[in-house]
C-alpha cells in the first residue's frame, strides 16, 4: 500500500499558511517516484475544506494554470477554512502530454478508475490513495478538465449529484452556477461512462463542480483568458462557500443543458458544419466525414433539437470517437 | 526496395484526365498495405510539372485541406502542364496524428530522410520513392507544413533554390503564394526536401500554415490560404490564366530556433512579429506551483515568427522561432 | 454504429467449402478500413460450429500461429461441423505489436469491452461485431492468449463455463483437459470485468481460454508453443466429434484458481521462483532493485500456492502485476 505514513489532517492543520509539495506514493524505474503535487492555502479563521485538482487527464492544463494563480491570489488572514489543490492529479500523464498514462500495462483512464484499487496497477492505486486520502476529508470539490489535444468545449461547469430535488444536488448545483460560466451540464450522473470521480463525491456526500475549460485548439489566443476563467471560478466558489467575503458576480444568461456524446461510424477528416452554441433541428447534419480526395464517407446527424457543446476539433477522427457533445436545454 | 508500376511519366502522357488514387507500396503487418495517396491533374495544354505535397509530417493539416480543395475546384481544361499533388506523403504517422510514424524500429522524422535509402527502414524507403517518382520527375515543389499539434507558426513561405542563380525566380514564387513572411536561407537540418530538390535541380517552395493551437477559429481560412496559394503559384508559373498581385508588407528573414533549457509551463512574453532586442527575455518556464525555473532569451535581434504553442514544454524542445536579417 | 453485415449462418449453411477474407466495419483516418480476418472450413458433414481466434491483445502470437497452421492443414473432407477461424482479432493492436491499440480517444483493452458497444469507441464496436456476428453462432469457442511482450505464463488452460449449472462446469473442464496444457486455470474471482467470458456468457457459449507463448520464451521454444496452440484445436476438434481420432488425458494436471500479485515498487524485476514451483504464504517470490542494485521492494506470497506466471520483462512499473498465482481454497 502506498505511503501509508500521510496524514491529510496534519497537511492542514497549521492555520494562516500556505504550503506545497509532494506526497510521494511509488518508486519509478528511473529512481524517481510516482508522486501527487499539492498546495495548501490554510486560512487564519476555521472554515470547510475546499479540495480543488486538476489533470486527471494529463493534457488538460488551463485548470492547472487557473488552481496556481489562484493560490496564489489568495491571502490566509482572509480565508476562512482551507483550499487544497492539486494542481496536476494524474502526474505520469501530465509529463506525457497525454490523456492516459503509459506506465500501467493495461492502460487505464484515471476518471474511469474509481474507487481505484490499492492492489491493482499504478493509476488505481493513485486513484485509490486520492479518494481515501484526499476527497474523503474534503467539505466540497472541483475538479476540473478541458478540451486536451483534440476536443473543443464550451466552457461550462458541470454538477453532482444532478438530482436537484436532493439537499446534496441543490448545493452542488448553485455552486456550479456560481463559477461564472454560462453553461451548465445538469445531467452529468447520465454520462454513459463509469468509475468517475463523482462516484466519489457522491459516496461521502460532497458537493462536486466539475468545469470543463480550454483545450490546445483554442490556447493560441485564449490561453490567459480560460486561465483566469479558472482562476475566477475558484474564487467565487470559496465565495459562495463563505470561505471569502463577498458574493460572487452573477452570471448572465446561463443555460442548463442536458448532454449526450455522439460518435462518428466513419474515420477521416473531421469538417463540423455547425458552431458551438448553434442551434440545431432534429435531421441536421453536424458535420461530414471525408477522404482523401474530398469525398463524403460519413455523417454525425443531429438525432434532436439541440445544440452543438462541444466537438472534435482535431483535424482527423477515428472511426468510434465521439464527434460531439451535444446539448438540449433542461 | 518497393515493386510498384506507378509511372509518372505514363500517367502524364495521357493530357487533359484528372486522376486519383493510392499507390500500393509494400504489405503491413495486419495484411494491409503501405500506401501513398495522390491527385493528378493533366492539363489539355502542355506546361509545366508542378508537384504540390502536405504530411510529411503527419500532424499538419491544413496544407492537405489546401490541396484536396484546390483539386477539387480545377479541371484539365483550366491547366496548361499538370497539376501533381500527394495530400499526404507519410501516411502511416497521418493515421496516428503524430509528427512521425511509429512503424520504424528506430523512429524517422521523414524530414530528415531525403534523399531516402531504398534498402532501409520504412519510412526512408518511401522518402526514396517521393523523391525518385515525384521530385525528380517536377519542375517545381511546393512542400506544405504547419505547427502541428504544438507550435504556432505566423503563416509562411520559405524560398529554397537548387542553386544560387535560380534565387530571384524561387522567391518570386514565394512572393505569389500570398503570405506575409518569406523564408530566406538554409533550412537548419540535414536530409530535408531540399536535399531531393537539389538533386533534382528544381526550386523547392516550404509553406508553414495551420496548427491544432489555432484550429478552433483559423481552420476554414487558413485551409482557403493553401488553396489559393496552390492557384497563386500555378498563374505565376503561367499554368492558369489571372495575374498575382503581390503584397507590399513583405518580411523576408533568415529563421533560427531557441531551445528552452529547463522543462514547465511554457510562456510567451512576445507577440507573432513583435519584435526584440538581443538579450530580451521572450519566453518564461515556470514549475507546477508557479515559480520561475528558466526563461528563454533572444540571442540577436529579431522578430517572433512562430513559438511552442502547447502549454507544457519538455527540456530542450525549441521555444520558439525566431526571424533575423544579417 | 457499424454499417457492414456479414452473414456466418449463411457461410455455414453452404456445406463443403474452404473460404478467407476480410470483413470490412468502416473507414479509417488514412483511407484503408478497420477489418477482420477470417478463415472457415465448412466439413462435407454439418456438425458443431467452433470459433477460435486469438489476439484481442496485438502482442500474443502463437495463438495466431497455431490457428494458421491448423487451417492450413485441414480441408472440408476432414471436418464434421464448421471451424470459424479469426486469427488475429485485434488488427489495430496486432500491427503495432502493443497489446491495446492506441485508436480510441480513451483507450480499450478489448478483453475488459464485452459485450461491447455498437455505439461506442472503435474497440467496442468491434467487440460488439465479433459477438453479434461471429460468438452467437459459436457451439464451442477457443480463445488464445499468451505472455505478450513483458510476461511468461507456463502454458494454460482457463475453462469458463457459459452458466452456473453443475453440467456445464463438468462438460467444460472436461474439454479443457483434452486441450493438453499441464496447468487448468478453474472458474474464480477476477479482479477485472467485460472480459471474453461475459461475451460467452451472453450467448450460452462454453469457452476455454488458453495461455501460450511470449516474447520471454520466443527465441527457443516458438514452434513448440505453436504446436501446442494446433495440437490443442486438433485435439478440441476430435473431442467434440468434429474429427476422428481419440484425445488421451495427462496424468499430471494442475488444477487452480489464480490470482495477479502486484508490485509496489518499480525497478529491476529479479525472479526467485521457478514456474510451477511451490511456496509457502510469507516467501519473498521476487525482488526489486533500482539503478544502482539496491533492493527498494519484493512481492512477498499472500498465500501458499504455485507460481504460474510472472513478469519476465527486466523492468517493472510500480503496481504493474509481478506474478499469476495458483492456488486451491
Amino acid at each position: 500500500m502506498l505511503n501509508k505514513e500521510f496524514d491529510f489532517k496534519a497537511l492542514i492543520k497549521e492555520r494562516g499558511e500556505k504550503k506545497k509539495g509532494f506526497v510521494e506514493l511509488a518508486q519509478k524505474i528511473g529512481g524517481d517516484q510516482v508522486k501527487i503535487p499539492y498546495i495548501v492555502v490554510a486560512g487564519k479563521k476555521d472554515g470547510p475544506t475546499l479540495l480543488v485538482d486538476c489533470g486527471h487527464h494529463g493534457d488538460e492544463y488551463e485548470g492547472t494554470e487557473g488552481i496556481i494563480k489562484a493560490t496564489e491570489m489568495l491571502n490566509p488572514d482572509e480565508l476562512s477554512g482551507t483550499l487544497v489543490a492539486v494542481p496536476a492529479l494524474n502526474f505520469e500523464a501530465m509529463c506525457d502530454g497525454q490523456r492516459v498514462a503509459r506506465i500501467d500495462w493495461s492502460f487505464q483512464d484515471m476518471n474511469r478508475a474509481y474507487p481505484g484499487n490499492f492492489d491493482g496497477q499504478i493509476t488505481k492505486r493513485v486513484t485509490a490513495f486520492y479518494r481515501e486520502n484526499f476527497i474523503k476529508n474534503a467539505n466540497y470539490m472541483i475538479s476540473f478538465h478541458g478540451g486536451g489535444n483534440s476536443l473543443y468545449l464550451e466552457p461550462l461547469a458541470a454538477f453532482s449529484p444532478s438530482d436537484t430535488s436532493t439537499k446534496l444536488g441543490a448545493e452542488a448545483s448553485r455552486l456550479a452556477h456560481a463559477f461564472g460560466v454560462k453553461v451548465i451540464w445538469a445531467d452529468i450522473d447520465a454520462a454513459p461512462f463509469l468509475g468517475a470521480a463523482i462516484t466519489a463525491t457522491n459516496e461521502f456526500g460532497i458537493p462536486m463542480v466539475e468545469p470543463e475549460v480550454g483545450g490546445q485548439c483554442v490556447r493560441h489566443l485564449h490561453r490567459e483568458e480560460n486561465v483566469n476563467k479558472c482562476a475566477n471560478g475558484i474564487i467565487n466558489v470559496m465565495k459562495a462557500i463563505g470561505m471569502l467575503e463577498g458574493e460572487p458576480p452573477k452570471v448572465e444568461g446561463q443555460v442548463d443543458v442536458g448532454i449526450e456524446y455522439l460518435h462518428t461510424d466513419e474515420g477521416g477528416f473531421h469538417q463540423p458544419k455547425k458552431r458551438p452554441m448553434e442551434a440545431c433541428k432534429k435531421g441536421d447534419v453536424l458535420s461530414e466525414i471525408t477522404d482523401l480526395f474530398g469525398h463524403k464517407i460519413g455523417e454525425v446527424i443531429a438525432p434532436y433539437d439541440g445544440m452543438v457543446i462541444g466537438y472534435w476539433s482535431y483535424s482527423t477522427i477515428h472511426p468510434g470517437n465521439w464527434a460531439f457533445l451535444y446539448g438540449r436545454k433542461l | 526496395m518497393f515493386k510498384t508500376d506507378f509511372n509518372l511519366d505514363e500517367i502524364k502522357k495521357q493530357r487533359g484526365k484528372k486522376h486519383e488514387g493510392f499507390i500500393e507500396l509494400c504489405s503491413k503487418v495486419d495484411g494491409s498495405k503501405i500506401r501513398m495517396p495522390y491527385i493528378i491533374i493533366c492539363g489539355e495544354q502542355d506546361g509545366p510539372t508542378f508537384l504540390v505535397d502536405c504530411c510529411i509530417h503527419g500532424d499538419e493539416y491544413e496544407g492537405a485541406e489546401g490541396i484536396i480543395k484546390a483539386t477539387r475546384s480545377l479541371s484539365p481544361k483550366d491547366i496548361k502542364g499538370t497539376l501533381v499533388t500527394v495530400p499526404v506523403v507519410n501516411l502511416e504517422a497521418f493515421a496516428d496524428g503524430q509528427r512521425v510514424a511509429k512503424m520504424d524500429w528506430t523512429l524517422q522524422d521523414m524530414n530528415r530522410c531525403f534523399p531516402g535509402n531504398p534498402e532501409g527502414l520504412i519510412t526512408q524507403r518511401i522518402a526514396y520513392f517521393y523523391t525518385e517518382n515525384f521530385i525528380k520527375k517536377a519542375d517545381v515543389e511546393l512542400s506544405f507544413h504547419g505547427g502541428g499539434n504544438f507550435l504556432y507558426l505566423e503563416p509562411l513561405c520559405a524560398a529554397r533554390p537548387p542553386r544560387p542563380e535560380l534565387f530571384e525566380y524561387n522567391k518570386s514564387l514565394a512572393k505569389a503564394f500570398g503570405v506575409q513572411v518569406i523564408w530566406i536561407g538554409l533550412p537548419s537540418f540535414a536530409g530535408t526536401t531540399l536535399t531531393a530538390t537539389t538533386e533534382a535541380g528544381i526550386p523547392l517552395l516550404v509553406a508553414e500554415l495551420g496548427g491544432q493551437g489555432v484550429r478552433h477559429e483559423h481552420r476554414e481560412e487558413l485551409v482557403d490560404r493553401c488553396a489559393n496559394g496552390i492557384k497563386n503559384v500555378m498563374k505565376k508559373m503561367g499554368m492558369l490564366d489571372g495575374e498575382v498581385k503581390e503584397r507590399d508588407d513583405y518580411v523576408e528573414v533568415k529563421l533560427k530556433y531557441v531551445h528552452t533549457d529547463e522543462g514547465g509551463f511554457h510562456h510567451m512574453l512576445k507577440k507573432p512579429l513583435e519584435a526584440f532586442k538581443k538579450g530580451d527575455v521572450v519566453a518564461e518556464v515556470t514549475d507546477l506551483f508557479g515559480d520561475k525555473v528558466g526563461e528563454v532569451r533572444a540571442p540577436m535581434d529579431g522578430v517572433l515568427v512562430g513559438y511552442w504553442s502547447y502549454s507544457t514544454i519538455n527540456p530542450g524542445n525549441w521555444s520558439f522561432l525566431m526571424g533575423y536579417t544579417d | 454504429m457499424i454499417k457492414a453485415k456479414f452473414d456466418l449462418p449463411g457461410i455455414i449453411a453452404k456445406r463443403n467449402q474452404k473460404i478467407e477474407g476480410y470483413v470490412e466495419l468502416c473507414a479509417k483516418v488514412d483511407g484503408s478500413k478497420i477489418r477482420i480476418p477470417y478463415a472457415i472450413i465448412c466439413g462435407k458433414e454439418a456438425g458443431p460450429t467452433l470459433l477460435v481466434d486469438c489476439c484481442h491483445h496485438g502482442d500474443e502470437y502463437e495463438g495466431t500461429e497455431g490457428i494458421i497452421k491448423t487451417i492450413k492443414a485441414l480441408s472440408p473432407d476432414d471436418i464434421k461441423g464448421t471451424l470459424v477461424a479469426v486469427p488475429a482479432l485485434n488488427l489495430e493492436a496486432f500491427n503495432f505489436g502493443s497489446r491495446v491499440s492506441t485508436i480510441d480517444w480513451s483507450y480499450q483493452d478489448m478483453n475488459r469491452a464485452y459485450p461491447g458497444n455498437p455505439e461506442g469507441l472503435i474497440t467496442q464496436r468491434i467487440t460488439a461485431f465479433y459477438s453479434e456476428n461471429f460468438v452467437k453462432y459459436a457451439d464451442m469457442w477457443i480463445s488464445f492468449h499468451g505472455g505478450g511482450n513483458c510476461l511468461y505464463l507456463e502454458p494454460l488452460c482457463s475453462v469458463v463455463p457459459p452458466t452456473d449449472k453443475k453440467e456445464d462446469y463438468e462438460k467444460v473442464l472436461d474439454l479443457g483437459r483434452s486441450f493438453g496444457a499441464q496447468v487448468i486455470w478453474l472458474p474464480g474471482p477476477l479482479p477485472f470485468t467485460g472480459t471474453a467470458g461475459t461475451g460467452a456468457e451472453k450467448y450460452g457459449v462454453p469457452l476455454l481460454i488458453p495461455e501460450i507463448g511470449g516474447q520471454g520464451v520466443r527465441h527457443l521454444h516458438r514452434d513448440e508453443n505453436i504446436d501446442i496452440c494446433a495440437n490443442g484445436i486438433m485435439n478440441i476438434m476430435k473431442k467434440l466429434g468434429m474429427i476422428k481420432g481419440d484425445v488421451k488425458l495427462r496424468n499430471d494436471y494442475v488444477e487452480v484458481k489464480l490470482k495477479y500479485v502486484h508490485a509496489d515498487e518499480g525497478g529491476f524485476h529479479h525472479v526467485l521462483k521457478k514456474p510451477l514451483q511451490t511456496f509457502k504464504k510469507g516467501e519473498v517470490l521476487s525482488e526489486i532493485t533500482d539503478l544502482f542494485g539496491e533492493k527498494v521492494s519484493e512481492v512477498v506470497a499472500p498465500f501458499d500456492g504455485v507460481v504460474v506466471g510472472y513478469w519476465s520483462y527486466s523492468t517493472i512499473h510500480p503496481g504493474n502485476w509481478a506474478f499469476l498465482l495458483g492456488y486451491n481454497d
